[in-house]
């Protein structure tokens, strides 16, 4: 059975476009004469850290497709197999995510804003021309030259080689998942079976580098001065539960459509426990990390913390019990996870708070304390959704819904939960 | 005068269609002694839900109480102790540090709970006598128990013979 793409489901994207824009405009309108912080944070500063946060949050939704796809031909899963082909969907977004990100990126090498405070190249000079002291000299970044791509010599470059070398290796697997799978249908057998477990292993390796060292480069060095040791992995878990929470979301509204209907009760219970596990190891995460850092009081750690305490305390702690106690109190009965009605309100709230959540690592930072999450920002989080969805089930119409010749499409049907 | 029939199989897939044979004549199957878990068992013979996970909430619930109503006593009222400059007087402010105590005496009271509670409800504590008619069903073995009038009784092993049962033991109930 094959999904179409509906002139009523293109209408849907379509409306999400729309709204984003007007939302968009509106809070333009509203924030017309807002104050902000200082003269490097000023409205421009604000749209390009908007189109950051945006942009790696549907990034990391594909991301996290693409890690969930990989980990289940390394684990040899059964029950994700009747619904492969949403995963598959969801990761075209990759390359789409990674352009807007490298965008943001080349923007603030020409210095277009100042987001990344390393990519000024006066705060690596330690004297001026004249032999004074440079004021605005960094010691502190100045020793992390050789990881920035501003250092002198053969290392110049080694942030873009790191970008390209994962992304465009992560971009690889992922279209060499899609094309197998379609091979897959037409061969028949277990040769590429195999093949996409070798190539899932190599990718999970690859994959355990780079989501760190990508958090690190994008995201982390947004507080050049600030570093801590499982902030990719936090950032990892949080973009994983929305990759779920995306699939949970589309499985359901292709059942509506009265597709899938080999997808039981008991894969969608799966999947409900994956979004309920995933909470909680993104909640241990965010506060293994508070709980360090507010413990130790070390005054160059907690300085983003205080940041944050002191003017996104709303925010903060109302994402963190939304995040924490949303998923906790209504998803913990197992018969709660098997009805699609609870998962799909509890999903897209904590959705919502997990897009908050990312927003609250790079909107502080770049913003100080002059910035806020108001209809700019939600505006333009609908427009990536309406484009994010237009491309995810463009590529889902083109393909059957259900793989064909998996070793493990039957015992995947016949699941016993 | 019932009798109580305990029938033998050796493979879990024959147990579980001869199961759903045996009930769908009517018959109900008391209990069956398994060295694993046979997927799908339980709904056939009509074990009811385990209320087990409810236990466990009030565990855990008893658990986050006691560690947090301890630590309030220990740290902050009975003897106050200054570490690293953290508020003493506050439990909210607190809060932060007593967390992971907390976390982890939840999860040992529900733990524990849990196991003593289940080994309770089995009769499995240490010391207890084994109740399994047959040691063979801790190796590869597995077993039917049915009670059935004396009047059924053969109408009923006969049946079961159809259904794969290599061994079938009586007793008295």
């Amino acid at each position: 059975m094959e999904y179409t793409f509906s002139s009523k489901a293109k209408r849907f994207t379509l409306l999400l476009v729309v709204a984003g824009i007007l939302l968009f405009g509106l809070g333009l309108a509203v924030d017309s004469d807002y104050k902000y912080a200082d003269e490097h944070t000023g409205l421009g500063q604000r749209l390009w850290a908007d189109l950051l946060g945006n942009g790696f949050f549907f990034f990391g939704i594909s991301f996290g497709a693409l890690f969930f796809l990989g980990l289940q031909y390394v684990t040899e899963s059964a029950y994700t197999i009747v619904y492969k082909r949403i995963l598959e969907a969801v990761i075209t977004w990759f390359p789409i995510g990674a352009l807007v990100i490298l965008a943001v990126l080349f923007a603030g090498m020409g210095h277009m804003h100042h987001l990344y405070h390393w990519m000024d190249p006066e705060v690596y000079k330690e004297t001026l021309e004249n032999g004074a002291k440079n004021p605005v000299f960094d010691p502190i970044i100045s020793h992390k030259s050789h990881y920035f791509n501003f250092g002198e010599g053969p290392d110049a470059g080694f942030l873009l080689l790191r970008f390209f070398g994962f992304v465009g290796a992560f971009w690889y697997v992922a279209k060499t998942f899609r094309k197998r799978s379609l091979q897959e249908d037409a061969e028949g057998g277990t040769k590429i079976h195999f093949k996409n477990i070798a190539m899932a292993a190599g990718f999970l390796v690859a994959f355990g580098y780079g989501s760190s060292v990508l958090a690190w480069d994008i995201i982390m060095s947004l507080d050049v001065h600030w570093f801590s040791t499982l902030f990719g992995w936090y950032v990892f878990s949080g973009v994983w539960i929305s990759g779920i929470i995306m699939t949970i979301c589309l499985l359901i509204y292709l059942q509506s459509q009265g597709l899938m209907s080999w997808v039981k009760k008991g894969h969608i219970h799966d999947l409900g426990k994956w979004m309920f596990a995933l909470s909680f190891l993104w909640t241990y995460l965010w506060f293994a990390q508070f709980m360090l850092i507010w413990y130790a009081d070390i005054p160059e750690e907690v300085a983003p913390y205080v940041a944050r305490l002191q003017d996104y305390k709303f925010e903060m702690f109302a994402m963190m019990l939304i995040n924490f106690a949303l998923p906790m109190l209504f998803l913990m009965d197992a018969d709660a996870k098997k009805r699609k009605g609870l998962l799909l309100v509890v999903g897209i709230i904590i959705f919502i708070s997990h897009w908050v959540d990312l927003q609250l690592l790079i909107i502080p930072s770049s913003m100080k304390e002059g910035g806020k999450i108001g209809l700019v920002e939600f505006g333009m989080f609908l427009i990536f959704l309406g484009a994010f969805l237009f491309v995810v089930l463009k590529a889902l119409a083109g393909r059957p819904l259900l793989v064909k010749n998996h070793p493990y499409l039957e015992e995947s049907k016949n699941l016993y939960h | 005068m019932s009798t109580v029939i305990y029938a033998m199989y050796d493979d879990d897939h024959v147990l579980l269609n001869g199961a759903k044979k045996v009930v769908s004549k009517g018959i109900h199957v008391t209990d069956v002694f398994s060295p694993f878990p046979v997927h799908g068992i339980d709904d056939v013979i009509g074990v009811r839900k385990t209320r087990l996970a409810i236990c466990a909430f009030i565990y855990g619930l008893t658990g986050m109480s006691l560690a947090l109503i301890g630590m309030r006593y220990f740290m902050i009222v009975d003897w106050p102790m200054n570490i690293g400059g953290k508020p003493n007087f506050s439990m909210l402010q607190n809060l932060p540090a007593f967390i992971p105590i907390t976390f982890e005496f939840t999860v040992f009271c529900t733990a524990h709970g849990m196991a003593l509670t289940y080994m309770l409800r089995n009769k499995t504590l240490p010391g207890m006598k084994a109740k399994n008619p047959d040691p063979r069903t801790t190796d590869d073995k597995f077993v039917m128990e049915i009670h059935v009038e004396e009047s059924k009784e053969a109408e009923l092993i006969a049946l079961l013979k159809e259904t794969g049962a290599i061994e079938i033991n009586k007793k008295a109930a």
